[in-house]
């Protein structure tokens, strides 16, 4: 199904064709969103639960989406803060604290759906440990690879700040692995 | 790109670490569809259009003028009442003020059933 922008958003206008193109929205989205989400959360049932709620939100503010901004940024934007709020309640909720970050390796070794090896989970350990912002940002940057301009629009930080946040992280799972190896 | 990062990508590369169940993505779509409210095209706001003079209005205003009324003609009649009874009293001499209660007390008394002698010795027990 050849996808649209333009003519999705007129008919997403339509009472008669907005479920329709929202569908299309939801099976062109999708992917991408849940890898952006998945990085950040770790464990794929928790990013199924944020990628339906990012997208729920979505269909409730479909109405007031006014092209201000492009559709893939204010969806992106939605699924971020929907990961960080999530992370931010499971250190509130659960009392997540960095000794709980620390077993995170040995438990995705474990994990069904998770492919990498030892090296590959203690990365995402090293990751787990970043401040909640700077590991979205350090998330986005090295794996999706996002360009800082389009960073800046989705987080809404300049590009100065996104850059510095990245080269912070890294500087920080670099000493992270210094430590513990 | 730093020398950090560069360490980074040497070290983990950029290998996608994580899966999906089987048909995830494929049945994603048909899912999240089956959840969403049906939605109306309406705006948020809320469109009030008050007809001052429609009969449920009427009745509403009537009905509260009514109960307006009648509760100022209360507190008017109770208030006259009180104001009455409470310049009469202060009005009353001091020896009439004890008549009058001396009378309330027979007057309770008779209603017990309760002689004299009965009030005093109950009030001894109860000290």
């Amino acid at each position: 199904m050849e996808y649209n922008e333009n003519e999705i958003l007129k008919e997403l206008k339509n009472e008669q064709t907005c479920r329709r193109a929202f569908s299309k929205i939801v099976e062109h989205y999708s992917q991408p969103l849940y890898w952006k989400i998945r990085h950040i959360v770790v464990e794929h049932e928790d990013a199924n639960d944020i990628l339906q709620n990012t997208f729920i939100k979505a269909w409730s503010k479909i109405d007031g989406f006014q092209n201000k901004a492009s559709l893939y940024t204010w969806l992106y934007r939605i699924a971020i803060n929907e990961s960080l709020d999530f992370i931010r309640s499971q250190k509130n909720n659960n009392n997540v604290s960095a000794d709980q970050n620390e077993g995170l390796a040995s438990r995705l070794i474990a994990d069904e759906y998770f492919n990498g090896d030892e090296i590959q989970a203690n990365l995402q350990e090293a990751i787990s440990h970043l401040p909640d912002v700077q590991r979205s940002v350090f998330c986005l940057r090295y794996y999706d690879e996002m360009k800082y301009s389009e960073m800046s629009e989705v987080l809404g930080t300049s590009e100065g700040a996104l850059k510095a946040s990245y080269h912070l992280a890294v500087k920080k799972i670099v000493e992270f692995f210094k430590l513990h190896d | 790109m730093d020398k950090d990062e560069e360490k980074l990508i040497k070290r983990f590369g950029k290998v996608e670490p994580y899966n999906v169940p089987d048909g995830y993505f494929e049945d994603f779509t048909r899912q999240l569809m089956s959840k969403l409210p049906d939605k109306s095209h309406k705006t948020g706001i809320v469109e009030f259009h008050p007809m001052l003079w429609s009969s449920r209005l009427r009745g509403g205003i009537a009905a509260a003028v009514i109960a307006a009324a009648v509760t100022i003609g209360v507190y008017t009649y109770i208030g006259k009442f009180n104001v009455i009874n409470s310049y009469e009293r202060s009005s009353m001499p001091q020896k009439e003020n004890i008549e009058q209660s001396k009378t309330n007390f027979d007057q309770m008394a008779d209603y017990t059933m309760m002689d004299n002698e009965d009030i005093y010795a109950s009030l001894v027990d109860n000290k």
